[in-house]
C-alpha cells in the first residue's frame, strides 16, 4: 500500500527533488505545502502516514515548523514525520528528534542523505503493516 | 567549481539521479528565479526587510538545489544584508544576482544540451 505523503517545503526546488526521492521509494504524494499553516489546513484533508517538514519557513497565520510539527503530532501520535533543514543546528536537530521525529535531514536532499531515512521508512511502515495485519 | 560558476558535483549527482529531475529543475530555476528577483526588488522598494530577506533566502536555497554555487553565494549575501536591515546594500545586490542566475540558467542549459546533444 502507498505510503501517502504531505511534503512541506517553501523551495519548489526542495520539493521537487524530495517528490523525487519518495516517489521512487513508493510513496504516494497527496500534497505539496509552502508553509506551515497552509501543511496544518492540507494535513486535516489528506490525513498522510508521512510528512516531511522544513524547518525554515515564514511563518504564516501564527504557524512555524515547530508548531505546526507539534499540532499534526498530537492530532495523530504515529505520524511519520522527516524534518528538513538547511542548518545543521544541533540544538533544532535534537529538538525534533526529542519530540518524536522519524529523522533529521540536512539538505540538499540526496540520494545519500535520503538512504538513513528510507531504512527508517522500510522499518516503520512495514512495522504497522504488520500490525494492520495482526489485527484483521 | 566550473568555470560557469556550476558545481561539478552536483549536477553530476543530479544527472546520476535522473536526467529527467535535472531537466525539471533548470526549467523551474527559469521561471522562479526571476519571480524571486521581482519579490526581492519589490520589497526592498518597500522597506520590506523581513520580505527581502525571504526572497533571497528562497534564492539560495534553489541555487544550491542546482549547483548554481556564484548565485548562492550572491543571494546568501542579499540574505545576510537583508537581515540586518541593510535594504540599500541589498538593492545595490539584485543587479548582480540577477547577472548570476541568468549565467547560471545558461550553463545548466549548455550541461543538459552536452548529455543529450
Amino acid at each position: 500500500v502507498p505510503i501517502t505523503t504531505l511534503i512541506v517545503d517553501d523551495s519548489p526546488f526542495a520539493r521537487t527533488v524530495i517528490r523525487h526521492h519518495l516517489t521512487k521509494f513508493g510513496c504516494r504524494v497527496a500534497g505539496e505545502a509552502e508553509n506551515a499553516a497552509q501543511a496544518i489546513r492540507m494535513f486535516h484533508e489528506l490525513r498522510p502516514d508521512l510528512v516531511t517538514l522544513d524547518v525554515m519557513m515564514p511563518e504564516v497565520d501564527g504557524f512555524d515548523s515547530l508548531r505546526a510539527f507539534r499540532q499534526m503530532r498530537s492530532e495523530k501520535p504515529g505520524l511519520a514525520i522527516i524534518v528538513v533543514s538547511a542548518v545543521p543546528f544541533d540544538k533544532t536537530r535534537d529538538t525534533f528528534i526529542g519530540e518524536g521525529a522519524l529523522a533529521y535531514v540536512v539538505k540538499p536532499f540526496t540520494q545519500f542523505s535520503f538512504e538513513p531515512v528510507r531504512r527508517k521508512l522500510v522499518q516503520v511502515f512495514r512495522q504497522s503493516a504488520g500490525e494492520l495485519g495482526g489485527a484483521r | 567549481m566550473l568555470d560557469t560558476g556550476l558545481d561539478a558535483a552536483t549536477i553530476a549527482e543530479l544527472r546520476d539521479e535522473s536526467e529527467d529531475l535535472l531537466m525539471a529543475l533548470i526549467d523551474l530555476l527559469a521561471i522562479e528565479a526571476p519571480a524571486r528577483i521581482a519579490a526581492l526588488t519589490a520589497s526592498v522598494a518597500a522597506g520590506e526587510r523581513v520580505g527581502a530577506e525571504r526572497a533571497a533566502h528562497t534564492l539560495k536555497s534553489s541555487a544550491a538545489t542546482v549547483g548554481a554555487l556564484v548565485m548562492r553565494d550572491r543571494a546568501a549575501a542579499a540574505e545576510s544584508a537583508a537581515r540586518a536591515g541593510e535594504l540599500a546594500t541589498v538593492a545595490a545586490m539584485i543587479e548582480p544576482l540577477r547577472e548570476a542566475s541568468e549565467r547560471a540558467c545558461a550553463a545548466l542549459r549548455l550541461e543538459i544540451k552536452k548529455a543529450c546533444p
